[in-house]
């Protein structure tokens, strides 16, 4: 596996097909902390949305870097179609980790928070990047690797339910229908809302129950993805 | 030991049937031929054989198997050099770093693509992606080798090096091929599968017949050859006789011929 990823990183590398979200993601970044004296949690919670597109944006481009018979070679060569998909999001983590650790490191390096980093910020700043770049995985996933992703408009429908799944919480004050059908989303107002208060309210009740069902929604999505991924080479 | 079954299977992609009605069965070790017209779903047939694809209806068996694919178009758009490509390819299906270099280098020297080693893939000629894409499959000593259509975009020399090849791995191997090219059916493949819009219309084996040639020479008796009664051979006119022998046997029988005081007038391979 390890060689599969390290075959998949060399070819986006060469591909410069990175260039674009990551400049994208690094201009976010710069912008985001123009100005000093940020509060900590709702940066962090700004760049992990970064996180969330920009991953959505690179997982799409790396399902798109072979055409057919190159992916078909590689399934035989790894003997299963799933290592495959694996071995894609393997890939992903990995060009996705120096985003990550600018993400994190940049402000702190350039100083520019207002009051002090504890320990237990840095830990639910760091698991919100993740969670978010999973999010972005499994929007990019699903519109490049699996049958909703053949379509034409792959691209717009993956922007379009970025966009849903990051108002969804004003959608639903808007309408409560639309809880009928946003449950569906990534649940990016979950971990977003610990995010939007002061810097020391930290261990509301809810961070347990909201991280389980946060890790439950992505266990069952991706495991969705790779029965629609085998659905679609087939 | 069966190692592919089907069962009346259909695969249709996208509402077109691609495949209907396939029955089949591959033992181990046979090597056989898919032929047809274009567009008769030959390459389908192949990737319904590999689990590429799986079927729309009906039902397989696959045997686990360590599988070499050659498809029918190597990619265009590789940027790695052959040699990294060789090299990254072997090490995804598992291979040792030691052993591969070497196996590498001589499918190198064989195929002799020495000079485009550093060469970007989607920079090289069509037959020398082509090469690549045959060494990819035989690199990883697979149960079973499909390849679709490998001869196309070949040189002769080539094309008869990878005969050669295959003939070696055919002693051991599962060897599943589509080709337009009689040779490879006549070196190669003694059954044929021939498919037409998307269904088997025959199934058959063929005895590879073995090579004959044609030797006339003038004989000093109006007389048998005595010492090659165990040969065909006929008289065709007075003094002269005409005998067929197979291809290996050609030396000693022409040796023969001489030593009676025979002169050659023809020699030549039977068609
Ligand atoms: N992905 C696909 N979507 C729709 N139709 C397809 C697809 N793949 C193959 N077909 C159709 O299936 C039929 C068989 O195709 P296939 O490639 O198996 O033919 P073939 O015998 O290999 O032809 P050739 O000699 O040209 O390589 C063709 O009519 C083709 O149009
Ligand atoms: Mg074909």
């Amino acid at each position: 596996m390890s060689s599969f990823v390290h075959y998949q990183i060399k070819s986006y590398i060469q591909s410069l097909k990175f260039i674009p979200p990551a400049s994208l993601f690094l201009l976010w970044i710069f912008i985001l902390y123009t100005y000093d004296n940020a509060p900590i949690l709702s940066s962090y919670g700004a760049s992990s949305i970064a996180i969330y597109l920009t991953i959505t944006w690179i997982s799409m481009t790396v399902f798109s870097l072979e055409e057919e018979q190159e992916k078909y070679i590689l399934f035989f060569q790894l003997g299963r179609k799933e290592k495959y998909l694996i071995g894609k999001w393997l890939s992903i983590i990995v060009i996705s980790l120096p985003l990550h650790a600018f993400a994190i490191f940049y402000p702190i390096m350039t100083d520019s928070f207002k009051g002090s980093l504890s320990l237990p910020l840095i830990l639910i700043s760091v698991s919100s990047h993740v969670i978010f770049s999973f999010f972005g995985i499994l929007i990019g996933t699903l519109f490049s690797a699996t049958k909703w992703g053949t379509k034409k408009y792959s691209w717009l429908s993956a922007v379009l339910v970025i966009v849903l799944s990051i108002s969804a919480k004003s959608l639903a004050e808007l309408a409560s229908i639309a809880n009928w059908f946003l449950w569906i989303f990534p649940p990016v107002f979950t971990v977003i809302k610990h995010m939007e208060e002061g810097d020391e309210i930290l261990f509301l009740e809810s961070l347990f129950t909201d991280s389980i069902f946060v890790l439950l929604y992505l266990i069952i999505s991706f495991a969705l993805l790779i029965i629609l991924f085998k659905r679609k080479e087939s | 030991m069966d190692i592919f079954k089907a069962r009346k299977v259909s695969k249709e992609i996208a509402g077109v049937k691609v495949l209907q009605d396939i029955s089949l069965c591959v033992s181990q070790g046979e090597t056989i031929a898919i032929k047809g017209t274009n567009g008769s779903g030959k390459s389908s047939l192949i990737k319904l054989i590999g689990g590429i694809y799986e079927p729309s209806y009906g039902n397989i068996e696959r045997a686990e198997m360590n599988i070499g694919y050659v498809p029918e178009h190597f990619p265009e758009n590789i940027r790695f050099s052959i040699n990294d490509y060789l090299h990254l390819i072997a090490k995804i299906s598992g291979k040792l770093e030691q052993k591969i270099n070497k196996k590498i280098e001589s499918y190198v020297d064989v195929f002799a693509i020495g000079e485009f080693l550093q060469t970007p893939l989607r920079k090289c000629s069509k037959g020398t992606k082509q090469k690549v894409g045959i060494i990819q499959a035989l690199l990883k000593e697979p149960d079973l080798i499909l390849l679709d259509e490998p001869l196309t975009g070949l040189d002769q020399t080539t094309q008869s090096k990878v005969i050669k090849l295959l003939q070696a791995f055919a002693n051991n191997t599962t060897i599943i091929l589509t080709t337009h090219e009689q040779v490879l059916i006549s070196e190669l493949a003694p059954r044929i599968i021939e498919v037409d819009k998307g269904k088997i219309i025959s199934d058959s084996f063929v005895e590879i017949k073995e090579k004959l040639n044609i030797i006339k020479a003038k004989v000093p008796q109006n007389s048998i050859l005595q010492e090659l009664t165990f040969i065909d051979q006929k008289l065709i006119e007075e003094n002269t006789v005409e005998v067929k022998v197979p291809f290996t046997e050609s030396d000693k029988v022409l040796k023969i011929l001489l030593e009676q005081g025979c002169s050659i007038i023809e020699l030549k391979e039977m068609r």
